[in-house]
């Protein structure tokens, strides 16, 4: 029997060349590691504040929309998809383990921030706007109400009933309806939404409230319908038939929802995943751009649930490349299109494999939130918009949204941090572009925007260290470290009882400084190697929040400062999920 | 061929290791600021600003995605067809029926194997909301069923219609049992009905109907002749009856989508008899449903309860028609087992359904099915009662049952029960 022993391990080794087992290894370690950049985390050079994706291209062809295509593929096929992709597996098998790291996007800064591009542009939390520009928003123009419009194309698509027109001044304009059910909702907060996603830095079209006289609208000849699948000329029997449904106010006019033809030439909608293959310009896959994916914390806020393909918009312009707008906020706040939001909408996707998989293991002993809350509302201008049975980290859209998915914990952080930038006037000032007369509501609706702005900052500033805006200023030897507490300057918690732990010193190692300051500020006096040597030299500083004079979840934040004689600029920001 | 095998691994490693090695992390988008420099403005055309974010993948990323990358084009040709039909067919999507259209029928479970087919319809065929709908499925062993149907609403009255429909059906594998030897026949039928049904209130329906049949039995090819049963001589033929119905439902329950709680009574009666012969006969049929919460949940997880009694009584002539008969055993009834698997002058059948949503149009429902047929009343005992048991998922819509998949268990055997028409 022992002699058989050293047989049997032989045979065991010869089924596993050694070759193979190093290769299986080694591969395995460098899929785990995939993404686990290895470079400086701090910029030697300047810091991109731009993505140059604005090169002038050949126009692209125009993309057909599928609304139902679109909520069919991500709903089923990109489902099944992500289970079979081995790279999305194995991180998610290596992540509980310490061997894995999220995927996390590749269009960040050395900051930790989004370049500007044709998807971003800074606006509220880099460059503050006024209270006039938030008001606003993207408006440059709005519809002469007081000439004739001309009906110069009918509305095809969408569910929405509506049609296109040329004011009296030639400006072009989609029409849309409120739900009969509903007058006022849909067009309120189709024009909040463009306000909140305009002042967030995205691309969208004008927007605006307009009330017309439905004895001043015009067909122009050539306009076609399609009836019953085929397509025949507009008549003035189609247009009283689309208006049917609208209240007069007292003046005699309807209220609609216009938005703006954007510059340019309309392509189709650009998609969450992937990149547009006719458009050079576009190198960083859909769901791995930062904006799109922290996207989905901005749209928790404001139950932006319709946030799809399909309601987005390629846009080719004057200048020759292609400009990316989100549009469509009808289903945002208490709306659903001409209805209103269901108790379900933002707590699980239409189709929803999870909860399906509990409701059938438990026999239908487990009762989900939204069976357990009615859907009532206090006001039909608002419809259903809560706060209190938001979650913030478990929001989702109605359709899964491939980019919203990929959201890390460092996107998440960016999403939120611009939602908290928001003050409350911020908030009352946009919601009032939206013309709602009941005072209530008006009250109603920027309180829960309120609420649910603060529950966002709770949720995720306790996930990841939330100081940022830092600055450094040197005066003579003593170096000025300044942040901003985005927590504390959310009004979530008070000064006094928090505190930063810092530890600083060089890149190479040597020793500078350490400490607790009460206040978000740090001073240190520079070595005069450091100033006077031939080279910058950068500094790191290592950051933790303690709050309630505790660890917030032993989060380190790494800052990294350039310093050298009369020089000292920020040049990274790396923090620890 | 054991040095061949441990030299096909070897060469698996070596590859898997150079394509490690040639596949060293791509630098990754953050990384095209340029190093080394610490003037900030010197080298414009270094400058980041001029270097565009990429997203790039190694060959073992593509490697391993390869699955999902093979799935993806493996199911554009589906995304094409949907797309094509949301091109040419919207109303197919929008949730609501266009004034026509098609969608396609699966049936299983029933006395064949698999059918597939499709309905046609037409909201305002002649006149406006005179619907018109066709039917029609082919299954295995070349089994045909067409069904026409014209529905006209009368007195402006939608509650109350006439209701024209023809159908053919052809199976030459039915399925017939004697005893626990089952046999086989070729059937082929032919049927005219005109039906009218009205609302006399809220809560009560009446049904009216005159039905010609033509039915003919004939000897299946499946049938083998040197089996020591084979199907009766002396059921072959054809058969011509004329048959006057009327039902009157009294409905208690509440619910759209999903009947949640209160009652449905089902009381009907009908009286056929032959062109050919003398034969009459008298048939009729009492169905109790009741649907109750279960207490401390959401009233969506309801028990339902069905009993159902079927008799038929000869009136004048040698015998009722075999294919007329009350029987259990398939799709509705007694679902562990075979179709038409029981077959008496009467039928009494008992379920009992746990249903619970999945999810929102979904329901899972969990039942049981106690029936037995007999000849007479004083037949029926405790003992005889044959069980099915089983579980499946109901799709609804807004106004009921849209498709049911079941698995159905007996005695005797398993099934799998695919259909559009609900059990109760």
């Amino acid at each position: 029997m022992l002699a058989k022993k050293p047989k049997k391990r032989t045979q065991l080794l010869k089924q596993f060349s050694p070759v193979l087992v190093i290769a299986l290894v080694f591969s395995m370690a460098a899929i785990l590691a995939v993404g686990c950049s290895s470079s400086k985390p701090y910029a030697t050079g300047p810091i991109k504040t731009f993505d140059p994706d604005t090169t002038r291209i050949p126009m692209p062809s125009r993309k057909e929309q599928f609304q139902y295509w679109d909520r069919i593929d991500n709903t089923t096929f990109h489902q099944i998809g992500k289970v079979l992709d081995l790279n999305r597996v194995l991180r998610f098998i290596g992540k509980p383990l310490g061997l894995a790291s999220p995927r996390e996007a590749d269009n960040v800064n050395k900051l930790d921030d989004v370049p500007e591009s044709s998807w971003y542009t800074y606006r509220h939390y880099h460059k503050p706007m006024s209270q006039e520009e938030l008001a606003r928003g993207p408006n440059t123009v709005e519809p002469d109400t007081s000439g004739p419009w001309y009906i110069f194309r009918a509305k095809l698509e969408g569910a929405m009933g509506g049609f296109f027109f040329e004011d009296a001044s030639g400006e072009r304009f989609l029409a849309k309806f409120d739900g009969p059910l509903y007058p006022g909702l849909m067009s309120s907060v189709e024009v909040i939404g463009s306000r909140i996603f305009y002042a967030a830095g995205y691309t969208v079209p004008e927007a605006t409230v307009a009330y017309f006289d439905p004895e001043k609208v015009f067909i122009r000849p050539g306009v076609e319908i399609e009836d019953n699948g085929e397509m025949r000329p507009m008549t003035m029997d189609d247009y009283r038939s689309i208006i049917s449904s609208q209240g007069l106010y007292k003046d005699g006019t309807i209220r609609v929802f216009a938005s703006k033809f954007v510059d340019g030439r309309p392509l189709g909608p650009w998609r969450f995943r992937g990149t547009y293959r006719d458009d050079p310009n576009d190198r960083v896959a859909h769901e791995h751009r930062r904006e799109l994916r922290g996207m989905r914390v901005i749209s928790s806020w404001v139950n932006d649930t319709d946030r799809r393909d399909a309601n987005s918009m390629f846009v080719y312009n004057d200048r020759g490349y292609i400009d990316h707008y989100v549009q469509d906020f009808g289903n945002i706040l208490g709306a659903n299109g001409h209805t209103i939001h269901r108790p379900i909408q933002g707590q699980a996707y239409l189709i929803d494999p999870r909860f399906m998989l509990l409701n059938t293991v438990s026999l239908g002993t487990y009762v989900p939130l939204w069976e357990k809350i009615d859907g009532s509302y206090e006001f039909p201008q608002v419809g259903y918009f809560r706060a209190d049975v938001f979650k913030p980290g478990r929001w989702v859209p109605t359709h899964p949204n491939p980019a919203f998915e990929n959201m890390t914990l460092r996107d998440a952080f960016w999403g939120a941090k611009i939602v908290m930038n928001f003050s409350d006037e911020d908030i009352r000032i946009m919601v009032e572009t939206g013309v709602i007369y009941d005072q209530r509501a008006v009250d109603y609706l920027v309180e829960t925007l309120i609420k649910r702005r603060d529950m966002i900052g709770r949720y995720w500033f306790k996930k990841i260290n939330p100081l940022d805006r830092f600055e450094a200023a040197l005066n003579d030897e003593t170096l000025q470290i300044s942040f901003s507490d985005l927590y504390i300057a959310g009004n979530l918690g008070t000064p006094d009882a928090h505190r930063y732990q810092y530890h600083i010193e060089t890149v190479d190692g040597e020793f500078l400084a350490e400490g607790i300051s009460g206040e978000s500020s740090i001073e240190l006096t520079l070595p005069e190697h450091l100033l006077n040597g031939n080279n910058y030299q950068v500094i790191k500083v290592e950051l933790y929040t303690l709050r309630d004079y505790k660890h917030s979840g032993d989060q380190k934040i790494d800052v990294y400062f350039e310093v050298g004689k009369n020089h000292t600029r920020l040049v990274g920001i790396d923090r620890d999920v | 061929m054991p040095h061949q095998t441990i030299g096909l691994k070897h060469l698996l490693g070596i590859v898997i290791l150079l394509l490690h090695l040639w596949t060293v992390p791509v630098a990754s988008a953050t990384d095209v600021i340029s190093a080394d420099s610490t003037d900030t403005t010197a080298i414009p055309e270094d400058h980041p600003n001029l270097q565009p974010y990429e997203t790039t993948y190694n060959i073992a990323q593509h490697i391993l995605a390869l699955p999902s990358t093979l799935f993806y084009w493996g199911t554009r040709p589906i995304g094409w067809g949907v797309q094509y039909a949301e091109t040419r067919f919207p109303h197919l999507f929008e949730g609501e029926r266009g004034d026509y259209g098609f969608f396609p029928l699966f049936e299983s479970g029933s006395q064949v194997r698999f059918a597939a087919g499709a309905l046609l319809f037409h909201q305002h065929l002649f006149r406006q909301n005179h619907e018109a709908r066709i039917q029609f499925l082919y299954g295995t062993d070349n089994y045909w069923d067409v069904n026409a149907q014209y529905r006209v609403p009368v007195s402006q009255t939608y509650s109350s219609e006439l209701l024209f429909s023809g159908n053919y059906k052809r199976n030459p594998r039915h399925r017939f049992f004697i005893d626990d030897s089952r046999l086989f026949y070729s059937a082929e039928d032919a049927t005219f009905r005109v039906r009218y049904n009205s609302s006399l209130s809220a809560r009560l329906r009446m049904q009216n109907s005159v039905t010609y049949s033509n039915h003919t039995a004939r000897t299946s090819s499946a049938e083998l002749q040197d089996k020591p049963i084979t199907f009766p001589d002396e059921l072959k033929g054809n058969y011509e009856i004329l048959t006057f119905g009327n039902q009157f439902t009294l409905d208690f329950r509440r619910g759209e989508m999903r009947k949640v709680s209160g009652t449905q009574l089902i009381a009907g009666a009908d009286l056929a008899t032959s062109l050919k012969n003398s034969t009459s006969y008298f048939t009729y049929h009492i169905e109790a449903h009741q649907f109750i919460p279960v207490p401390f949940l959401p009233e969506s997880r309801r028990f339902g309860i069905r009993g159902k009694l079927l008799k038929s009584e000869l009136l004048s002539g040698d015998e009722i028609p075999f294919f007329d008969l009350p029987t259990l055993g398939g799709s509705r009834d007694l679902r562990g087992f075979r179709s038409d698997r029981f077959r008496g002058n009467g039928a009494l059948i008992f379920t009992a359904e746990y249903r619970y949503p999945m999810w929102d149009v979904l329901d899972v429902t969990l039942f049981m099915d106690q029936g037995q047929v007999f000849n007479n009343f004083s037949d029926i005992a405790f003992d005889r009662f044959e069980t099915g048991y089983g579980f499946g998922v109901h799709l609804l819509t807004a106004k009921g049952l849209a498709f049911r998949a079941e698995m159905a268990f007996s005695s005797e055997t398993t099934r799998y029960i695919l259909s559009i028409t609900p059990t109760f």
